[in-house]
């Protein structure tokens, strides 16, 4: 089922509990309301007709007009209680109709009661005595009829008032039953969800993680569903986009490396064709054209170091990398022994940290540490003696290796170019190159997943950090 | 070293460009490998010399060149497939062939090495560089080295 329809299914029920909740409440108040009324009702009947016995004893006794008056006053009230009362069952309606025509009675009892004393003092006593007590016991009777209908009224109001607390009872054992479908189709929601996305989120990890081959796999038929598959769609296309970008990349790569390839070409005829001119020509020149000749020559060797760099960064990336256990330190050894050799006049103490070794290509790898400890080589040649560092430390929780010199340094706030192709910080006269070595440590520290920055102060030093992910 | 060497031992520069080609020249001079070179400007050209077909119709074909100067990228037939048709045929298939190029892609080096060319050189832009490497494939391929014995038909 849809998850949709069952949350619908939720609302509904709690919509249907609270409203059948709502309207027995409010039915069973309504109805202990009436009885309530009903009892204070039968009550005041109760009192009322109480007085009328007393007043009717009295007026057996004192025959006082007074007397009359106030009974006429208290059936005014209780007629008045009557008409006032409006009650919906058949059953009460009978009895308060009951209750009329007995007060009806009452009535005209009571008037004959009246007549008769006021024949008292013309007629026969004795006549006149039977004729009163009778009519006091049959106003007695009728009075007893309306205590009577009066306890019925309070019976009846009970029987309502019972009800109303027997539809409270069934009321809660309605919301028990449905509040427990309310949390079974919440749980039955919940279960649904919680799986399918749990298994999505592991999905996105591992697609994150760069396996897009990757499929979600849910089995149901509802919006999980629907998303799961808009899920692998996703991932469908963002294969194929990163194939498309890796395939443009590929071609940019190939345009990079045929175009510096084919400038050699040329270039191999200037310097060849200058150099065949300055042999063959060169006495017909004075020195200002030999020395022009001999700049076109320079030039052109410039231009070929910098086709090499571009030729050497492009076979970075096209290179098929081939990742086994590298001994850095052994490596970095090797790289310190030769450029002793090279210039032994140099002072610099190198000092490099023992066993240690990372997963990478070994080939690049050596780049990466000919270019850094060369480069603190190179960056160290205007000082009398020089220090030059390779070792590790913890940096973020990573291990991450670092080359330091105590050379010529940088400014920091051209921090973000040195990794820039052809981007230089010295003239070519301070120090010679191209510019290309540390645009190389970054590309193959970046084909080992890894990151690279460094850090320096002029002429204090400088230290290059790189991190590798293969480990 | 001329003194030494045979002068009838031919050089095939296979090379489109005709800079490289004058460049080439001028190195073996300076050198003094004063060999006779023949130039072809193509694949199709440097076969049809080999094989004495089309312009080279009735040439001499047992006058084999000692060592072939073969550039890889060229019109129409490409130097790898020269090489191909070289080692392809019994005439011919000794012939050392030395891969004179500006690609070093490791492609190129691996399909020259596994069609069986003898040497593989990357054309230095210096042409000081470039001198010197004339000169030395020079001595080697035309005097150090013992060339295979000529097949006659």
């Amino acid at each position: 089922m849809r998850i949709k329809t069952l949350l619908l299914i939720n609302v509904a029920f709690s919509i249907i509990m609270l409203l059948l909740i709502g309207l027995v409440i409010s039915w069973a108040g309504q109805k202990e309301n009436e009885a309530r009324e009903e009892e204070k009702l039968a009550d005041s009947i109760l009192m009322t007709v109480n007085e009328l016995r007393s007043l009717l004893f009295d007026y057996s006794r004192y025959h006082e007009e007074r007397i009359v008056e106030q009974w006429s006053i208290k059936l005014e009230e209780l007629k008045k209680l009557i008409d006032e009362a409006d009650f919906g069952t058949s059953r009460q309606k009978e009895i308060l109709d009951n209750i009329q025509s007995e007060l009806d009675g009452l009535e005209s009892s009571f008037s004959e009661l009246v007549a008769n004393s006021e024949i008292q003092t013309s007629g026969d006593m004795t006549t006149y005595q039977q004729q009163e007590d009778r009519l006091v016991s049959l106003l007695l009777l009728k009075t007893q009829m309306i205590v009577l209908d009066a306890f019925k009224l309070s019976e009846e109001s009970n029987v309502i008032l019972n009800i109303a607390a027997q539809s409270n009872r069934i009321i809660v054992i309605f919301s028990v039953i449905l509040t427990t479908i309310t949390i079974s189709v919440s749980i039955l929601i919940m279960r649904s969800i919680v799986q399918p996305l749990s298994k999505l989120h592991e999905g996105a990890q591992i697609i994150g993680g760069g396996n897009l081959d990757h499929l979600v796999n849910i089995k149901s038929y509802d919006e999980i569903n629907q998303l799961s598959n808009a899920f692998n769609q996703m991932t469908g296309k963002l294969k194929e986009r990163t194939s498309h970008l890796e395939s443009a990349i590929r071609e940019l790569e190939d345009f990079a490396y045929s175009a510096s390839h084919d400038l050699r070409t040329p270039l191999r005829g200037i310097d060849g064709f200058s150099q065949a001119f300055l042999e063959d020509y060169g006495g017909n020149l004075d020195e200002t054209g030999r020395d022009y000749l001999s700049r076109v020559r320079a030039a052109s060797q410039k231009m070929s170091d910098i086709i090499d760099g571009m030729l050497n960064l492009s076979n970075i990336t096209r290179k098929e990398m081939q990742i086994q256990e590298v001994d850095l330190s052994g490596m970095a050894q090797a790289i310190a022994s030769k450029l002793g050799i090279h210039q032994p006049q140099r002072k610099v103490e190198f000092v490099i940290a023992q066993g240690m070794a990372a997963k990478g290509d070994p080939q690049m790898l050596g780049m990466v540490l000919e270019n850094l400890i060369g480069n603190a080589w190179k960056f160290t040649s205007r000082h009398y003696s020089a220090r030059i560092e390779f070792g590790e430390k913890i940096v973020d929780g990573k291990t991450a290796y670092f080359v330091r010199d105590d050379g010529a340094g940088f400014d920091m706030a051209y921090a973000d170019k040195l990794f820039k192709p052809f981007e230089r910080q010295h003239t070519e006269a301070e120090f010679p190159g191209i510019g290309i070595g540390l645009a190389i440590v970054k590309r193959i520290i970046h084909r080992h997943e890894g990151e690279v920055w460094a850090e320096g102060e002029v002429e204090k030093g400088a230290i290059f950090y790189f991190t590798l992910n293969y480990l | 070293m001329e003194k030494e060497s045979d002068l009838n031992k031919k050089i095939l520069l296979v090379e489109d460009n005709l800079d490289d080609v004058a460049l080439t020249l001028r190195a073996l001079k300076k050198n003094k490998i004063l060999n006779e070179v023949i130039v072809a400007n193509d694949g199709v050209e440097a076969l049809e010399y080999l094989f004495g077909t089309g312009k080279y119709e009735g040439r001499d074909l047992k006058d084999i060149p000692s060592v072939i100067l073969l550039d890889l990228k060229l019109p129409r037939i490409d130097g790898l497939e020269v090489l191909k048709r070289i080692r392809a045929d019994e005439r011919i298939k000794m012939v050392p062939v030395v891969i004179l190029t500006s690609s070093k892609e490791e492609h190129d080096l691996v399909a020259g090495y596994t069609l069986g060319c003898n040497s593989y050189i990357r054309k230095p832009i210096d042409f000081d560089q470039f001198l010197e490497a004339v000169k030395q494939l020079g001595m080697y391929w035309l005097l150090i080295n013992e060339p295979p014995p000529l097949k006659i038909r």
